[in-house]
């Protein structure tokens, strides 16, 4: 079920992600997404919404290979997702990282490059870590304890862990959870910005996320349909998916 | 008196100048192994790593009476054991979360029932409390050649994986999608945390050591920005625990394992009382 590693080495030029007919269903439990299929442009941003137990999350770790498919077929460009791992940054709920741990935030955004290439030196790493966390603004909290940063702080230290391997497709959860609006609309441009250069697929639940910026609306609730963002309206999403399904 | 206490730890064939040796050695691969430990939290597993020792130590005595084979020493029976254990708990830990905890304390308990029983049926051999409770009085100098292995293999396998640890100790999830065989971690940091529970056992005892293994590390991390910060402090703090505590055990003949867990319990209250009071008097430093 569970894929353990990720394959590396491997020249990725597909689609970010291809999704044709895909289910999933736990063991022994209920099917949380069926039928689902859509495809993400390169250097797209796009905003995957639904209720809570509606798949959201299986889907990304669906996408991320910590899951398989149960039924259906799952490309990330162009290759199974456990042997793109390696080209997709990923950045979970600043609130789900390890909290007292002592570590910095430069050692927290050279994470993103262990494993990437094993012969690739770490003074390369070192200096794109610089790089990136000059663009994102936090390089004068490089020394300072991950621990002690802030909601938002904490959620660019992961952005930069996610971008410091140079991937092709950023997958975000909630990037704007439990952050104050003027963070939330900081990291939102960041977004926006990216996507001139790859592929963004951002989890939310906030309604207000989606605005005519993005390409594409991914509405989950035990299956997937596709709207563009002009498309979508409080309205219609009540009358798309009425009540929340339960959570399996 | 000072000067006794200093010259039976400092200068060789004093009484304690062996343990003395033992610990400040221990010591270093107590401060690499404990932070990891306390980092990644694996204090319950490391807990019944050392308890299911006396598993191993009951057996190879057991044997050894009742077999005549000498070269089955408790050493060596703790040292399986711990491995053996550490291999059940990660197996178990790794493929079923959810039995994680239950397991772990079976281990614990069914390892130690073992060890007492196996003790108990081996006629004349050495009470138990000195296993339970440290005896400086069983390290002997051999003691130094496998405290100076394990040493080592701490030194190597911390500072060569150290990055490697690092993430996947941090975020284990996000370190399995860079690619890292994190399970395979998992179990060389339990497998780590048993062979260094082993070397320091004999000082202060099966049911302390993991409070010796734990409380440098956890005090070292009130202070430490980096894990290695963490290392390089909980070994210092380790090695003065052990040395302070000896030489306070000694002329007040009081047990030694209990006398430098004591210190190193009451150091830790009372620097996290030191850092709580210094978080409330002044404004948080974490900013918008």
């Amino acid at each position: 079920m569970v894929q353990e590693t990720c394959i590396h080495g491997h020249v990725l030029s597909g689609p970010p992600v291809c999704v044709t007919g895909v289910g999933f269903r736990y063991p022994g439990g209920k099917t949380v997404l069926a039928d689902v299929s859509f495809e993400l442009g390169p250097r797209s941003h796009t905003c995957m919404i639904g209720p809570n137990g509606g798949g959201k999350t299986t889907l990304l770790r669906l996408l991320l290979g910590l899951l398989t498919p149960t039924e259906g077929t799952m490309e990330v460009l162009g290759a199974p997702p456990h042997r793109a791992c390696s080209h997709v940054g990923y950045v979970p709920q600043h609130t789900d990282v390890r909290r007292g741990f002592p570590i910095t935030v430069r050692e927290v955004v050279l994470t993103g490059c262990i494993g990437d290439d094993p012969f690739r030196r770490h003074r390369v790493c070192v200096h794109r870590a610089e790089e990136i966390m000059e663009e994102l603004a936090i390089v004068d909290l490089r020394n300072r304890s991950f621990d002690k940063l802030s909601g938002g702080q904490r959620q660019r230290v992961l952005i930069a862990r996610a971008l410091v391997g140079d991937p092709s497709l950023l997958l975000l959860d909630e990037p704007t959870a439990n952050v104050d609006p003027g963070v939330a609309h900081l990291v939102r441009k960041l977004l926006d910005g990216l996507a001139d250069r790859i592929g963004i697929l951002t989890v939310s639940h906030d309604l207000e996320y989606i605005d005519s910026s993005l390409d594409q609306v991914l509405f989950v609730n035990g299956t997937v349909k596709a709207l563009a963002p002009s498309e979508v309206t409080a309205e219609l999403v009540w009358g798309l998916f009425g009540r929340p399904r339960e959570a399996s | 008196m000072l000067r006794e206490v200093l010259r039976e730890l400092f200068v060789p064939g004093g009484v304690l100048f062996v343990p003395f040796l033992v610990g400040c050695m221990g010591s270093v691969a107590f401060g690499i192994v404990g932070s990891y430990v306390t980092a990644r939290r694996l204090t319950s597993c490391a807990v019944a790593i050392s308890h299911s020792v006396l598993a191993g130590i009951g057996l190879a005595v057991f044997l050894r009476y009742h077999l005549q084979w000498p070269w089955c020493t408790p050493l060596l029976g703790a040292f399986l054991a711990a491995i053996v254990a550490a291999l059940i708990i990660g197996r178990v830990t790794l493929r079923a979360r959810h039995l994680g905890d239950s397991v772990t304390s079976s281990v614990m308990v069914i390892g130690m029932a073992v060890g007492l029983i196996l003790l108990k049926k081996t006629p004349g051999y050495f009470e138990p409390m000195g296993i339970l409770f440290g005896d400086t009085l069983l390290v002997s100098a051999r003691d130094l050649w496998v405290i100076g292995c394990i040493d080592l293999l701490a030194v190597f396998c911390g500072t060569v994986f150290y990055r490697r640890l690092l993430a996947v100790c941090f975020d284990e999830e996000y370190a399995r999608l860079r690619g890292l065989r994190t399970d395979a971690y998992y179990l060389l940091l339990l497998v780590m945390t048993a062979l260094t529970v082993v070397a320091m056992m004999q000082i202060v005892g099966i049911i302390m050591v993991i409070a010796l293994l734990t409380l440098p590390s956890l005090t070292a991390l009130l202070f430490a920005r980096k894990l290695w910060h963490c290392m390089v402090v909980s070994t210092l703090l380790c090695m003065a625990f052990v040395t302070v505590g000896l030489g306070v055990s000694f002329p007040t003949d009081l047990p030694s394992g209990p006398v430098i867990v004591m210190l190193a319990g009451t150091v830790f209250l009372l620097c996290s009382g030191a850092v709580h009071l210094h978080r409330t008097l002044r404004p948080s430093e974490t900013e918008g």
